[in-house]
């Protein structure tokens, strides 16, 4: 008897200390690096020489900063050399990067927010606002500051994409536009003119013959994904909204715009897509959801292109070299209602209002968007800069990248209205997601999909609009 | 007397002292976080917002209203039994193997061992992920052999038994206490079977395996209660892909916690973990009670 009491005991205590000890393996992917850009020793001589040195200088005394983004190491790089640009202008001002890769940086974030030690300049991405509602007193109103110019951004985008409410919370850093990365080469090899304009009819018709003729070659690579890649929002949501003309979702309502054959016909392009051998097997490709430039295919030229922002352009140029890169038009619904293109801020830069240096912080946000050297160490790291007069100034001395700009223009030309955010809830993706892998991997047919669709997203939207 | 008392005291509360740091530890990093995701587990809480009580809501969503609860929890259950099993054998037919009086014992006993060191972090999951994929290396060395290519991740029939293999790989820990163990098992019994005539298999099972028998019970306890946790591969080679099965307890966990920030809710799914991996092991000891010899009669 005593033996048994004793081994339950033991076995309570060591489940419960490995259940603890697990928790540390949760953050391992996250590749988070903290670094402390030191101030340069400058003299006050250097620093009245300098241009923006002219303003009126807010404190003298000794501040220090905490600014988190994320980013690969090109964009790690401008940024860190800004930082210490701005700290040879203010030597009593000291500013720590806080950078990682996007995997874990939201998570990092709001466990930061919860526990009131979030940085005090912070990089979001727009569709993080639902979750962050609730909290919107923790962002510095910038309308309120009287160093931040909103003047150059466009009054459009600070309505969609900046504010909750009636707050402007963020600045946006630049815009990206939305299109196909090609790889040049298996273009040439497949004699596909580049500036092909693509339907998603056409990609599994054309797609299908490339397969056909060269086994190992795939015209298009796309990931299962997350709300914010992949099948659901790049190829349904796509095709929905290009044959549509609207969202399938109704932000005001939480109900779904589309009909019932509007969706079959998606799932069907989707079931097409990969049962044709257009899109390289679906589980494959999922091996680098976030990361296709590191795709074996991608880099040996067997995968024509895959879909993406333009701020993403750099990594999958630098995977393939220049001269083997291009872009293009995002695929279209053959006969759609529209061919409006994606156009968002590619990150916005919010300030703490838990900052005991606001005002600071904000100067430094309005010199890192606008200031003419600020401008030019950054270039297009974070797509083409918002601000007009950046970017205006990038122009000048013509260091946009000719791929990322084309990749704009595109999208300015017919720029699609915001996503509803319901539509990127990550919840609502996942159960679209999960619908979208039963089509391709053929449990569902695309009609059951489309019925299942409009039942499971239906349902999984009223518990969120219960939860409101 | 009374001085007699005080030093004796004194001497208990000098114990305590170096246990401080200890207790202070556990208390702050173990045991706090257990209670408090015990009483998270009853309230709605978004992380940034502050916990509201919802009494059971979570538990009722969780039973009756999420079917990837369910996935989760047969992947969970597949994969425990699949890699548990073939990384305790693996681990005792190794230790068997490096048990005897070799040339050069000890090199190979470093370099089984190996495995372990790197363990299931994430580049070694990277490392997996492009062995494993269809045109990985594992795919073209069977294809020089002329044997037929298996899709090891990109099939959801195949894709969990792949994740326990990289389960398996890391057996090391496991085989050095076998190592221990063997080397316990006193040659003496060998000798009088020899007498009688016995064969090595017949030996090994007769009497190996019962000398042998707590930590082997140690070991596939210890397993078991980790397999019921893994994460790192199904997150980094899989992301609990494709078509969720690989979608393991932990992911649903993580997901929950930092994808959906259903902080309330990811700590009821932690506590009915924690109360399956207490059943499993609860179920565990009394199963063993009746099969395992301990030399000394078995109290602690």
């Amino acid at each position: 008897m005593k033996k048994r009491g004793l081994s339950t005991a033991l076995a309570v205590t060591l489940a419960a200390a490995l259940l603890g000890g697990c928790t540390g393996t949760a953050g391992s992917k996250e590749t988070a690096k903290t670094t402390e850009a030191t101030a340069q020793p400058t003299t006050a001589a250097t620093a009245q020489s300098s241009g923006t040195s002219e303003k009126a200088k807010i404190t003298d005394e000794p501040v220090t900063l905490r600014f988190a983004w994320w980013g690969s190491d090109a964009r790690h790089e401008a940024t860190l050399n800004a930082i210490k640009k701005y700290q040879e202008i203010h030597p009593n001002v000291t500013i720590e990067g806080e950078y990682q890769g996007y995997d874990g940086y939201q998570q990092k974030l709001m466990t930061q927010i919860a526990g009131k030690t979030e940085p005090d300049l912070m990089q979001l991405d727009y569709n993080w606002y639902p979750d962050l509602e609730a909290q919107s007193n923790i962002f510095l109103d910038l309308k309120g500051t009287k160093t931040v110019d909103l003047f150059v951004y466009s009054e459009n985008v600070l309505k969609n994409y900046c504010s909750i409410g009636d707050k402007v919370i963020a600045v946006p850093m630049g815009i990206n536009g939305f299109g196909i990365m090609i790889n040049k080469s298996f273009f040439e090899k497949h004699n596909l003119p580049l500036d092909t304009k693509w339907t998603w009819e056409k990609v599994v018709q054309e797609g299908k013959r490339i397969h056909e003729e060269n086994p190992s070659d795939y015209l298009l690579g796309i990931e299962s994904g997350t709300s914010t890649g992949g099948i659901g929002p790049f190829v349904v949501s796509a095709y929905l909204y290009s044959k549509t003309g609207q969202y399938w979702a109704n932000e005001d309502d939480y109900t779904i715009n589309s009909s019932k054959e509007d969706l079959t016909s998606a799932f069907t392009i989707l079931k097409d897509l990969f049962d044709s051998g257009a899109a390289q097997p679906l589980g494959e490709a999922s091996l680098f959801t976030g990361q296709m430039e590191q795709n074996p295919k991608w880099l040996n030229g067997e995968l024509g292109f895959t879909i993406d922002w333009s701020a993403t352009v750099g990594k999958y140029k630098s995977a393939v070299g220049e001269e083997n890169f291009s872009v293009g038009m995002p695929p279209f619904a053959e006969n759609g209602d529209n061919q409006n293109i994606s156009y968002k801020p590619a990150m916005v830069l919010a300030v703490s209002s838990r900052s005991p240096h606001t005002d600071v912080a904000a100067d430094f946000v309005d010199w890192l968007m606008n200031d003419p050297e600020a401008v030019k160490i950054l270039g297009t790291q974070r797509s083409v800069p918002a601000s007009q007069k950046a970017s205006e100034i990038l122009e000048q001395a013509n260091a946009i990248d000719p791929d990322i700009a084309q990749m704009c223009a595109f999208s300015s030309e017919n720029p699609a209205p915001p996503v509803p955010l319901i539509q990127g809830n990550t919840e609502i993706a996942d159960v679209v997601k999960d619908i979208c892998e039963q089509v391709v991997y053929g449990q569902l047919s695309p009609e059951a999909a489309a019925d299942k669709f409009l039942s499971d997203v239906q349902a999984k939207m009223a518990v969120l609009k219960a939860a409101k | 007397m009374l001085m007699k008392v005080r030093k004796k005291i004194n001497r208990e509360m000098l114990g305590y002292l170096y246990i401080l740091p200890w207790i202070l530890g556990f208390m702050l990093f173990q045991l706090y976080p257990l209670m408090a995701s015990l009483f998270y587990a009853f309230t709605d809480f978004s992380i940034t917002n502050t916990p509201v009580f919802v009494g059971f809501a979570n538990f009722k969503t969780m039973f009756f209203n999420d079917p990837l609860f369910y996935k989760s929890l047969g992947n969970t259950l597949k994969y425990v039994f699949m890699s548990v099993p073939l990384k305790i054998v693996t681990a005792l037919l190794v230790a068997v193997i490096l048990n005897q009086k070799l040339k050069g014992i000890n090199f190979y006993r470093t370099i089984y061992y190996i495995p372990s060191i790197f363990g299931g972090s994430v580049a070694i999951s990277i490392l997996w992920r492009f062995l494993f994929m269809d045109s990985g290396m594992v795919n073209r060395l069977l294809g020089v052999f002329h044997i037929p290519q298996v899709q090891w991740l990109s099939s959801p029939k195949v894709a969990l038994f792949t994740l326990s293999l990289l389960s398996v790989w890391q057996f090391g820990s496991s085989m050095v206490l076998f190592l221990a163990a063997l080397k316990q098992v006193p040659e003496d019994l060998y000798e009088a079977a020899k007498i009688d005539g016995g064969s090595g298999i017949h030996n090994f099972f007769t009497i190996t395996l019962p000398m042998i028998s707590s930590v082997l019970f140690f070991n596939v306890l210890m397993q078991l209660v980790n397999a019921f946790q893994d994460f790192t591969g199904a997150f980094v080679i899989t992301n609990g892909g494709p078509l969720n099965s690989t979608y393991l307890f932990a992911l649903k966990l993580y997901d929950e916690a930092f994808t959906y920030y259903k902080m309330g809710y990811a700590c009821a799914l932690s506590w009915v973990l924690f109360l399956l991996i207490l059943a499993f092991t609860a179920l565990f000891f009394r199963f063993s009670e009746a099969v395992t010899y301990y030399e000394d009669g078995g109290d602690f």
